[in-house]
């Protein structure tokens, strides 16, 4: 089995990259798939906040931290690494896994690269996907329109859409619902996993008191999520085989 | 108005908890005299009822029983949190719900999305619907689909004589259940807080004509939900008070 690397990123701030890699946790957990994630809103870490056990908060502009991804990725254990990319740090971070020959050897299929790309509701998302794109080759990217607070997104400049999807090859679009303000409040005060609070646990695994209805709609919203990532087959993408080695 | 003592509510491991939703997509046909009536039946014989009243302009079941009855505005955020998280709540306090024409499609979708009847039943709650009958048969399909539903729930169609002027097709229900047509004086004393049921069984028919009268227009309707609730507890497995440990009936031992 391949090595999977996800990064979840943007380079603006605010867009719900640290939801969609919360998403992504529960849904490959839900899928039995071991994964590991990284942080890098060093040196807060919001998404270990909700994912203790599986999560290291690291520094993507230091070397060090940079191998403790990287490196690891061949070893036993988990078969998929999410990276939760702060804002700011997309660009760069591509910047440096092509000069470190990842995106190469991600083409020869020693790794495999998908990156969510989480749009923001203005113009300069348009800008970051054109920025983006040149680094993407092979990788299977997709474009997350994130609804959850109701957004609704600016039209696609279809000149640029389409020259986008020409360049990047498996680019797909992904859209977040919409979750009732009143749910996304109580999760972020229960500080727990959507699947935690879904099932009625603290953060320490004990039985907790959310609303039934609350857990309802997140239950329902976690659903569609769902329903959106077995779509574009995520779980076939990073459990493809390895190239053979000549 | 006579007290009696209320029926002694079963404190066990099987106990349920009751909610009569009255509902109908129609306006007019008597959700609020139906949910009035079965509020007066619940808190009568359980001592101590819950209502939820959705209909936010004009709240009548709230009025009539204000300490008891919650205004909920279905419309808003917090609304169906506050409405559902009471009716999935295992308390044994029997809970109605005076369901607003204009709340009927967002309440059913509430509850679609958030499994309420599978919750439900796995949190020992017994849903009862009673479903208003209506000129233009609209509760004809509404109790089809909800007799049909993943979870078996207690439908009852509500034929109120006070507002068709001829007998609806009823064949779609098991339950039916008539409410003759009352006149306005009782419909007047309806909207007072008056636990009717309790003084009908209180008060000695011969008391006085009106006391007899009130029985006769009323007992009828409160025997029907007597008997709904035997056949549903029946149905459901949990009439525990008439039987003994074997699951038989108790025996006289005379």
């Amino acid at each position: 089995m391949t090595p999977a690397l996800i990064l979840v990123g943007a380079d603006k701030g605010g867009v719900g990259k640290t939801t969609v890699s919360r998403l992504l946790l529960d849904y490959l957990a839900s899928r039995s798939t071991p994964t590991r994630a990284f942080d890098s809103e060093f040196p807060r870490g919001t998404l270990k906040r909700f994912h203790p056990d599986q999560t290291e908060v690291v520094d993507l502009t230091q070397t060090s931290d940079q191998m403790r991804i990287i490196d690891t990725l061949q070893e036993a254990g988990p078969k998929a690494t999410i990276v939760d990319v702060r804002a700011g740090r997309m660009s760069p971070t591509l910047l440096t896994l092509r000069d470190i020959g990842f995106l190469e050897a991600a083409r020869d299929r020693q790794y495999t690269l998908c990156i969510f790309h989480v749009l923001g509701t203005s113009i300069s998302s348009l800008e970051e996907i054109a920025t983006t794109a040149p680094f993407v080759g092979d990788a299977s990217y997709f474009l997350v329109k994130n609804h959850i607070n109701d957004t609704s997104f600016f039209e696609w400049e279809p000149d640029t859409y389409r020259s986008f999807f020409e360049t990047a090859k498996s680019a797909g679009e992904i859209s977040i619902p919409k979750l009732n303000e009143l749910a996304y409040e109580q999760v972020e005060v229960a500080g727990v996993s959507f699947s935690k609070f879904i099932a009625n646990r603290t953060p320490e695994n004990e039985p907790a008191i959310y609303s039934f209805v609350l857990r309802g709609y997140v239950r329902n919203w976690v659903r569609q999520v769902e329903a959106e990532l077995d779509r574009v087959k995520l779980l076939d993408l990073i459990s493809a085989k390895r190239a053979r080695k000549t | 108005m006579g007290t009696s003592p209320g029926r002694e509510v079963p404190r066990d491991a099987t106990a349920k908890t009751s909610v009569y939703l009255v509902c109908s997509a129609e306006p007019r046909v008597g959700k609020t005299l139906v949910a009035r009536l079965c509020f007066d039946y619940l808190a009568s014989i359980f001592d101590s009822a819950v209502g939820f009243d959705t209909n936010i302009r004009e709240p009548v079941l709230a009025s009539i029983f204000p300490r008891c009855t919650t205004v909920v505005d279905l419309a808003s955020a917090r609304g169906p949190v506050l409405l559902f998280d009471s009716l999935i709540e295992h308390d044994e306090i029997p809970k109605v719900v005076d369901l607003w024409h204009v709340s009927h499609e967002t309440f059913f979708l509430h509850a679609e999305q958030l499994n309420f009847f599978e919750e439900a039943e796995r949190n020992h709650i017994v849903p009862t619907i009673f479903v208003l009958a209506d000129e233009r048969n609209r509760f004809v399909p509404e109790v089809a689909r909800l007799s049909a539903g993943s979870v078996p729930l207690a439908v009852a169609l509500v034929v109120n004589h006070g507002v068709l002027a001829k007998a609806p097709e009823t064949g779609v229900a098991r339950h039916i259940i008539t409410l003759p047509k009352l006149n306005q004086g009782i419909l007047k004393l309806l909207l007072r807080p008056y636990l009717l049921y309790r003084f009908i069984h209180a008060v000695p028919a011969a008391d006085s004509e009106v006391t007899l009268y009130l029985r006769n227009c009323l007992y009828p309707f409160f025997s029907q939900l007597e008997d709904l609730e035997v056949n549903v507890a029946l149905d459901q497995g949990t009439l525990r008070d008439l039987t003994n440990s074997e699951g038989e009936p108790p025996v006289d031992p005379a």
